[in-house]
């Protein structure tokens, strides 16, 4: 294997981290389970620190990135590309407009079922907007570098 | 060609003209907020008016932007040549620039708005959606004209 290939490997695998940490704290944040408050609380913050030590090793293993793309100039040009730039600023496109999308749909809930987001446990809008942002920035990048790889 | 400047002279007219009125609704969602924070439980009837204002200016800008682009997508259709000018990879680059900037901000302003909520808990502050979707408007238009104008200069 390359140098090229195990740092494209590297990098994916950093992506996937990252996008499961991020729907962790996206299911952190959905409507309660069927479940007795205590056992719901426990979960939660199960997922929480689960979450947080994922962010963590993602942080980690980024800086390994960074620092291993550091050393070989052309090996920076030959991994960040023009290509997965374009892809990396699509995902944020999406991401973009997921978050638009979500703030634009709490605001009509709001007014027409007034409350019912509060009893179904949803958390303020800020909080559910980021989470599902970044959910959707990892996996589109993901999903966008995927396409590159193929072309 | 000399119909293309022109194209573009618009454009850019009904860019700024969008970011402009986007600053002023912002500025309409803020300003009750910022009131009931700093004079709370003295409501003023007045600040509905204000409220309404804001939605019409966004509603008439969202429509304006509408139509905008159904002219443009008309321009483009009769002539191809305009299409080489104004979609150029180097545009679609700024624009997908301008999405990660005003990505960023959207996080910002989320959590800038929840701010003096935790600051204050015993205070009721309310910072409507409105803000947050204005400020990702405005910035990201505002940004867009920001690097296009950077590529004008190159």
């Amino acid at each position: 294997m390359t140098q090229i290939e195990k740092i494209y490997r590297m990098r994916r695998n950093v992506l996937i981290l990252a996008f499961v940490c991020s729907s962790l704290l996206f299911a952190l944040f959905v409507p309660p389970l069927p479940l007795k408050s205590y056992q719901y609380q426990i979960l939660k913050m199960g997922v929480a620190i689960l979450s947080g030590i994922l962010l963590l090793i993602f942080f980690v293993r980024f800086m390994l990135f960074k620092q291993s793309t550091r050393k070989d100039p052309s090996l920076h040009d030959a991994v960040d590309d023009e290509r997965v730039k374009t892809s990396w600023l699509r995902a944020y496109r999406t991401a973009f407009y997921v978050i638009v999308g979500v703030h634009i749909v709490w605001r009509l809930i709001e007014p027409l079922f007034p409350g019912l987001l509060f009893k179904l446990g949803f958390p303020s809008a800020p909080w559910f907007a980021t989470s599902a942002g970044l959910m959707t920035l990892f996996g589109m990048a993901l999903y966008f570098t995927r396409e590159v790889k193929n072309g | 060609m000399a119909n293309i400047g022109k194209i573009i002279r618009l454009r850019k007219i009904g860019l700024v003209v969008i970011f402009a009125c986007f600053i002023l609704v912002f500025f309409l969602f803020l300003a009750p907020s910022v009131y009931n924070f700093f004079h709370y439980q003295k409501y003023l009837p007045q600040l509905k008016s204000v409220i309404i204002s804001g939605w019409l200016l966004s509603f008439l800008m969202l429509a304006v932007a509408l139509w905008r682009r159904f002219l443009l997508q008309k321009a483009v259709r009769q002539d191809p040549s305009v299409r080489q000018v104004l979609q150029d990879e180097r545009e679609k680059f700024n624009w997908l620039r301008s999405y990660r900037v005003a990505f960023f901000v959207l996080i910002f302003v989320q959590f800038a708005t929840q701010f003096p909520s935790f600051l204050y808990p015993i205070y009721w502050v309310s910072f409507p959606e409105e803000i947050t979707l204005s400020a990702a408007v405005m910035s990201l238009v505002g940004t867009f004209l920001i690097f296009n104008r950077e590529g004008k200069h190159e």
